[in-house]
């Protein structure tokens, strides 16, 4: 149905799918959003007892009963009973059945869409044993970005292996995750004339391949087999020996136990794509993993995104040496550190 | 004098009848009872041992368990399956209005309204407490469905016999004015 704004006027049998996860009266009032808003829509906060926020890539919004709140509205306030009805449908009416996931503080739904969850946590010799009184749900709303690495992954392709060994940084939130996820299945599907490789992702946080109930919720690849749920160190030792990938992708490296499984990965022939928290190379560095993997010189390419102007913008790609370099400034001082990140930027930045 | 003696017959057989659905109706409760215990055991088994989701649990029990009592959890889980967004207890409500509009009666178990808020009170609380909260809830439902058993098992020793005879009672009166 259109609207006189040109909009399509979302109907109650148009509700995207993760609304299906939200309460009765999220969801109608959901189902009144426009198509270009929800398009735009990140991610779904409710707070326990607080105004239901949208977050649209262009800021923060309430909502109201009727569609996102207009001044002088009232927004929807989140109760304990949308709190219990939005966890029984989150959790497919189980809660006790999600009790291991929520330890973690979120879930995996279908549709691959990521729900963080928060409250008291119950613990028991330092472990989270669960989480009660559960006060703030975050969903975040997956999104595909078919084609989002057509820019890096020439940059990429290369070396023995045929794909270089890369690491790609960047702050929280600009796109790490969804480049990695778009590169899988790049490589695994097969780039033009070139031989697809066989492609094995270790997902520790279901974030990558989304899976739910065995099924990557995201398109990976059609040769791409996915570990779900378990520690990097030792779902790349595991796929390894099981699945005998020419590639394999993690997301978020950085504890201490990282690198030797990064230094196995990689005597063993097999290629390494892998993301990780920072917001430059020297920060890369101060991270004591990071830069025990960096020494090793056990990546071959280095991939800043930033989020400006757009999140997934390639701000530069390094190559090993260029790195190393810095590593080295910026064990001198500050001063030779400013001055070899503006040759970097300048020579490198695209 | 033929046709009134044929009539006379038809209301004393149909006395009979009409006592005899009576008195299967108290037979049929205390059956249906045993057997919802037995499918809240076997929930409660699913719910403790393992992480299968309510929907597909209580649609494996229904299968499991023969009869009215099984339909009725098959109704739940198909009603869950079909519309993700709904609760366990929007969805035992749809099942029960189903039910009373008539759409579904046949095979429905005999359960009598309190034995209906058994259950109610029990999907109302299933599906958003921890695995010990929700084998306590099945168990409590269990227990007082036990009670409501006993209880049907004593209606039983009673009230069959008085329907039957009721009914036969009723038809021969009948009968016997028109005669």
């Amino acid at each position: 149905m259109s609207t006189s704004s040109g909009y399509v006027q979302k109907t109650a049998d148009s509700v995207p799918g993760f609304a299906a996860y939200l309460p009765g009266r999220v969801r109608r009032s959901l189902s009144m959003l426009d198509l270009n808003t929800l398009d735009a829509l990140l991610e779904v906060r409710l707070r326990l007892c607080r105004p239901v926020i949208l977050v649209l890539e262009d800021g923060e919004r309430l909502l109201g009963h009727r569609g996102l709140c207009r001044p002088g509205e009232e927004a929807i306030c989140f109760t304990r009973e949308m709190r219990d009805e939005a966890l029984q449908l989150l959790t497919d009416r189980s809660l006790y059945a999600a009790e291991e996931q929520l330890k973690s503080g979120y879930l995996t739904v279908a549709g691959g869409h990521r729900v963080g969850v928060v409250g008291r946590a119950v613990t028991s010799g330092g472990t989270v044993e669960s989480i009660a009184d559960v006060s703030s749900i975050n969903l975040r709303v997956a999104r595909d970005a078919k084609g989002c690495s057509a820019a890096v992954l020439p940059r990429l392709l290369g070396g023995p292996l045929g794909v270089y060994r890369s690491l790609i940084f960047s702050p929280p939130g600009c796109g790490k995750t969804t480049l990695l996820r778009d590169l899988a299945r790049r490589l695994s599907d097969g780039i033009g004339s070139k031989k697809p490789f066989r492609v094995a992702i270790v997902d520790e946080r279901s974030e990558l391949a989304g899976c739910y109930c065995g099924v990557p919720q995201r398109d990976v690849g059609m040769r791409t087999d996915v570990l779900d749920r378990v520690p990097k160190a030792v779902g790349i030792m595991m796929v390894i020996r099981a699945m005998s990938p020419q590639v394999i992708v993690t997301d978020e490296l950085g504890r201490p136990e990282d690198v030797d499984a990064v230094e196995e990965c990689l005597n063993a022939g097999v290629a390494l794509l892998a993301s990780a928290h920072a917001g430059s190379i020297e920060e890369l560095i101060r991270r004591p993993a990071l830069a025990a993997m960096l020494s090793r010189g056990l990546f071959d390419r280095y991939v800043r995104l930033s989020d400006r102007p757009r999140v997934g913008t390639v701000a530069e790609i390094l190559e090993a040496d260029e790195v190393a370099e810095i590593g080295k400034v910026v064990q001198l001082g500050p001063e030779a550190r400013r001055s070899a990140s503006v040759d970097c930027q300048r020579a490198h930045s695209w | 004098m033929g046709l009134k003696l044929a009539g006379a017959l038809l209301l004393i057989v149909s006395g009979l009848i009409l006592g005899d659905r009576e008195a299967r109706r108290y037979d049929a409760r205390h059956r249906d009872l045993c057997a919802m215990q037995h499918a809240l055991l076997m929930l409660e088994t699913y719910v403790a041992r393992t992480v299968q989701p309510f929907p597909r649990a209580l649609s494996s029990v229904g299968l499991a368990v023969r009869g009215p009592a099984g339909r009725l959890m098959c109704a739940v889980a198909d009603e869950l399956m079909s519309n993700p967004h709904l609760t366990l207890a929007q969805g035992w409500t749809r099942v029960l209005l189903a039910v009373k509009r008539g759409g579904r009666a046949h095979g429905f178990p005999a359960y009598r309204d309190d034995d209906l808020q058994v259950l109610g009170r029990l999907f109302a609380a299933l599906g958003a407490g921890g695995r010990d909260d929700q084998v306590s809830h099945i168990r409590l439902a269990r227990e007082t469905l036990a009670i409501n058993e006993e209880s049907a098992r004593r209606d039983l020793d009673t009230y069959p016999r008085l329907w039957r005879y009721l009914g036969a009672m009723g038809g021969a009166t009948l009968a016997l004015f028109i005669v």
